[in-house]
């Protein structure tokens, strides 16, 4: 109890200062003046007094001092003395400290904005109740190629396994739906998902007005329900209570909306869950999921993304055992009822966690390497600064160990100067990380959007504060350690001696050390760069300038089967009159976007089912297509207008894996079998260039294009080729549009360059992250050669003034100081080069085309680099050619 | 000491409990005065004594401290102690235990 009390009134004596010394002043010179009385009572003069008074009472100054520290909580006097001499001592040198603010500011920016993305894409728990049990299940076809590692699950699987015991606790499927809503303003296109009435339950998401799915609302018939994002309620329906009581009109029917869910839900969106399930890049509406007949009996839809929750205590690993025995016996079975079909599919059992942060997860990787050796040359500029910082200040140290000060004094306040810097810099990075996470937000990928990554948190101040405290001390440390000996005298302070011109060898090293980090950096950075020119370079297979793009849904309700073809024919008769449109076709599915209509091409003459036949992307087209995407034909024909028979075009590579050593004459007339071996048999009328598909770097399946009227879709993409800028068209697209359909969702038109672009987005933000990084080491290395060299003129000032009076010719001085900065670099830059391969490794996954040792990159990497070593070491050396022997000598 | 002192003088300050204190050491040790503001701190922060303005008797405002109960109870507690050990010492310097 008493030390409490103790300790108490020392925290209250730290805090209250002023005031209490004033009056111990006080209580000491009342006691003094006293003890002066009573010698002067016994006889001694008032002068002699006082002083036998002040003998007797002892030190005043360490009577106040012992008081002052019994007053305070003992260290924090110490350190607050500190801190205040190095505030003062660094005001005196505002571009030592500014540099170094910044320099900590840096690195504790980017190393925070590291740390958050990788914590939220990593670490952070995803809001679902217990996400460490929930997983995804994908099926696993071992004939596929191997772009397909995984393709989604059969509805009649999904069901096997879900009254199956197979350690899942819950199993819930999606799939991609799109809803067009109108009767309420605007006709708008909706990206929703088919989801089974379980699956927000089994997640833990609950509706925050209304309520998700009931159980006998996942039926055929009971399913016109919906559920709708927080998002989409403020946004169409005025965040007004009333959306639940009265129906929407969804593809031409009512549907109740029977919830809304609450803003921080988190939905898969995009190719997250699947590559092959295609969610929207936003997800606003659900559906119970309800399968109907034909889709709980097809055996050749593998369309069904599946979230499964792993019952208490079974282990992924198990789980995936018990699917797989189940698929065994349903591979037993297909064998039985279809011999010579070997499908031997399997079942692969994954966290859900790696469903949001599989894209991420290796571009971080990159990034955080590129964040860490940044902030080593950050380190090494800092040690740089305090180097110089120390020789300046070698006088002073010298003096003030001569009057007493022992090592670790001088140590402690250089040690509170270092600290007092961390603080500022601190903060000025933790609000360049904000800065900089909200511009990731808005210019980086979408997983990072949804990751929330902008929002402070904790652990990422904690993370800020600790990088900066010890950043700041580690990079000082060497510095101060050599200054400690400088002030004992070890070693010998260059003032009066003379420091030459000569960089000492702890500061080439530096040099040395950073500029191979940064060449590293820079080669990791150009190898990157090169693979993305070397990705955009690729011959795409059809000509994307100038194409717009307009996706287009009919709903069912209004567009039964034989309405859609005549529809899209009519459309495009219409747009074809419009001014500026050079031609316009329809396509179900653009380039570079969706992957889901893949079907095997069985030969004529094959009559069993086999998994040894090419599988192939199908499309359905109307005749102008190849014309309006300039995608060449090599043979044959395009399609007409009428087409009685059965026909297709396929693609060269089609043609070359269905025929290999046929030239694409003879290929023509030929006859195949899409999707069933024992479906319809289809003539090749043409064969056309390939065109690049899914992503512009992976290997695309090759194409087969059937004419729209044999392969109609209600939801096609409208392309446009223009002969001018597309924003002109765009009224009269929609005029034509609306005069054929009021009700139709205007959706907007994207240029065909954007879905080009995007295709490569992920590639494209890592290269540009490494870049920046890149650049941003070039600009701190610059900084540190320039400073080392820059200091070498300016302490090195008399040595020059000697050699110029006793002759040299500038010329020479020149050359000295100049080859004296370079010199460290061209060590560091062959170093960077050596350790290349190591540091390729790191971006394999980006390399394209682009060997580990690509000599165009390096070689470029290493001439940038002299080159701006030549031009950084130039201004100090040309300083120090001009140093007028005279005025060197004087300086003192 | 300084308990003893205040508790048979009564309120006194610095000065004065430094004085009483070399009084009674009759020269047996020699402190310098000044420590005593640091001993009287830690008391105080004990809470043994507490402190108040007065005048002293140059009139001058000074500090003047008074023993409080826990401070009694502090100096009854360590006088015993102080008792019992004296007493052991003594036996054993005399053979007897």
């Amino acid at each position: 109890m008493t030390a409490f009390r103790v300790w108490l009134s020392r925290c209250v004596g730290a805090l209250t200062g002023r005031r209490a010394h004033r009056q111990i002043d006080d209580e000491i010179e009342t006691h003094l003046e006293l003890l002066t009385q009573e010698y002067e009572q016994r006889g001694l003069s008032a002068h002699d007094a006082r002083r036998a008074a002040r003998r007797a009472f002892g030190g005043v100054t360490q009577a106040k001092e012992a008081w002052r520290d019994e007053r305070q909580v003992p260290f924090a006097s110490v350190v607050s003395g500190d801190a205040r001499y190095a505030v003062r001592a660094l005001r005196h040198s505002p571009p030592f400290a500014v540099a170094a603010i910044l320099t900590i500011g840096l690195a504790v920016a980017v190393s925070t904005l590291v740390f958050r993305v990788g914590y939220s894409l990593l670490v952070k728990p995803l809001p679902y109740a217990e996400p460490e049990s929930l997983v995804t299940i994908a099926s696993r076809i071992p004939k596929l190629p191997p772009e397909y590692p995984s393709v989604p699950v059969r509805a009649k699987d999904f069901l096997r396994f879900r009254s199956s015991n197979v350690g899942l606790a819950d199993i819930g499927a999606v799939s991609a739906v799109e809803l067009t809503l109108t009767g309420q303003g605007e006709p708008e296109m909706l990206h929703g998902a088919r989801v089974s009435a379980s699956l927000f339950p089994m997640l833990g998401v609950e509706a925050m007005h209304g309520r998700t799915f009931r159980a006998d609302e996942d039926a055929p018939g009971r399913n016109d329900v919906v559920v709708i994002s927080h998002d989409l309620w403020v946004r169409r329906f005025g965040a007004g209570r009333g959306v639940l009581d009265a129906p929407i009109s969804l593809n031409g029917r009512p549907h109740m909306v029977v919830g809304v869910l609450p803003p921080g839900a988190l939905f898969p969106t995009g190719k997250q869950l699947h590559p092959l399930v295609g969610l929207g890049p936003r997800v606003d509406v659900w559906r119970p999921m309800a399968f109907s007949n034909s889709d709980a009996t097809s055996e050749g839809d593998w369309n069904y993304a599946v979230i499964g929750r792993l019952a208490k205590g079974v282990s992924g690993a198990q789980a995936e055992n018990a699917l797989n025995a189940v698929a065994k016996t349903i591979n037993d079975e297909i064998r039985r009822n279809v011999p010579g079909l070997d499908l031997n599919f399997t079942m692969l059992v994954t966290p859900l966690r790696d469903v949001y942060s599989r894209t991420g997860r290796e571009g971080l990787r990159t990034i955080a390497l590129a964040a860490v050796l940044l902030c080593l040359i950050a380190c090494i500029n800092l040690a740089h600064l305090w180097l110089g910082r120390i020789a300046e200040r070698e006088h002073e140290l010298v003096v003030r160990a001569s009057l007493g000060a022992s090592g670790r004094t001088i140590a402690r306040q250089l040690f509170t100067e270092a600290a007092v810097l961390a603080v500022p810099g601190a903060a000025i990075g933790f609000g360049l990380a904000q800065l900089g996470a909200r511009g990731l937000v808005a210019f980086g990928p979408a997983d990072l959007a949804s990751m929330d990554v902008s929002r402070i948190d904790a652990t990422a101040t904690a993370f800020a504060v600790a990088m900066g405290g010890l950043g700041a001390l580690l990079a000082a440390a060497g510095p101060i350690w050599r200054a400690v000996r400088v002030a004992a005298g070890r070693v010998v302070g260059g003032r009066y001696v003379g420091r030459g011109v000569r960089q000492s060898r702890t500061r080439r090293v530096l040099v040395a050390a950073e500029t191979a980090v940064c060449t590293g950096m820079l080669g990791v950075s150009a190898l990157v760069l090169h693979s993305l020119a070397n990705v955009w370079a690729l011959d795409r297979g059809f000509v994307a300038d100038e194409v717009t793009t307009v996706d287009l849904s009919l709903p069912s309700q209004s567009y039964p089967g034989n309405r859609v073809v005549p529809f899209y024919a009519d459309l495009l008769t219409r747009l074809q009159r419009v001014p500026g449109i050079r031609s316009t076709a329809a396509t179900s599915a653009v380039p570079l976007s969706s992957e889901e209509s893949t079907a095997v091409v069985f030969f004529e003459s094959d009559e069993l089912y086999t998994m040894d036949r090419p599988l192939m992307l199908q499309r359905g087209v109307t005749p102008d297509y190849f014309e309006t995407m300039m995608i060449p034909l090599v043979a044959g024909r395009v399609f007409d207008e009428r087409e009685p028979e059965n026909v297709v075009i396929v693609s060269s590579v089609l043609a070359r894996q269905l025929w290999p050593a046929d030239p694409p004459q003879n290929i023509l007339g030929r006859r195949v079998r899409v999707g069933d071996v024992k479906g319809q048999l289809r003539t090749i009328v043409g064969i056309v260039g390939d065109v690049r598909d899914g992503a512009l770097d992976r290997r695309s399946l090759p194409g087969l294009y059937r004419p729209h009227e044999q392969y109609p879709s209600r939801a096609m993409t409208v392309v446009i080729r223009t002969a001018g800028p597309s924003s002109a068209i765009m009224s009269a697209i929609r005029a034509e549009l609306r005069g054929l359909d009021a009700n139709l969702p205007v959706v907007s038109a994207r240029p065909m360059s954007d879905i080009v672009a995007e295709s490569v987005a992920p590639r494209r933000f890592q290269s540009l992250i490494v870049s920046v990084l890149a650049a941003l080491a070039l600009a701190l290395a610059c900084v540190g050669v320039y400073g080392a060299a820059s200091y070498a003129v300016s302490s090195g000032t008399r040595e020059v003034g000697v050699r110029v009076a006793l002759g040299a010719a500038p010329r020479s001085v020149f050359g000295l100081v100049f080859f004296q900065g370079v010199e460290p670099v061209l060590v560091g830059v062959a170093l960077g080069i050596a350790a290349s391969p190591v540091a390729s490794s790191f971006v394999r996954h980006l390399l394209f085309q682009v060997g580990p040792l690509d000599p165009w990159s390096l070689g470029a990497v290493a001439l940038v680099l002299v080159a701006v070593a030549g031009i950084v070491c130039y201004v100090p050396a040309r300083r120090a050619a001009r140093i007028d022997p005279v005025v060197a000598l004087r300086q003192e | 000491m300084v308990l003893k002192t205040l508790e048979s003088m009564g309120p006194q300050h610095g000065y004065g409990i430094a004085r009483r204190i070399e009084q009674a050491a009759a020269g047996s040790f020699s402190l310098n005065q000044g420590t005593i503001y640091p001993a009287l701190l830690r008391l105080e922060q004990r809470g043994w004594i507490t402190s108040e303005y007065g005048a002293s008797e140059n009139n001058r405002r000074a500090r003047f401290y008074t023993i409080t109960r826990t401070g009694r109870k502090q100096l009854a507690t360590q006088s015993e102690t102080w008792t019992r050990t004296v007493a052991m010492v003594g036996r054993l310097l005399e053979g007897r235990l």
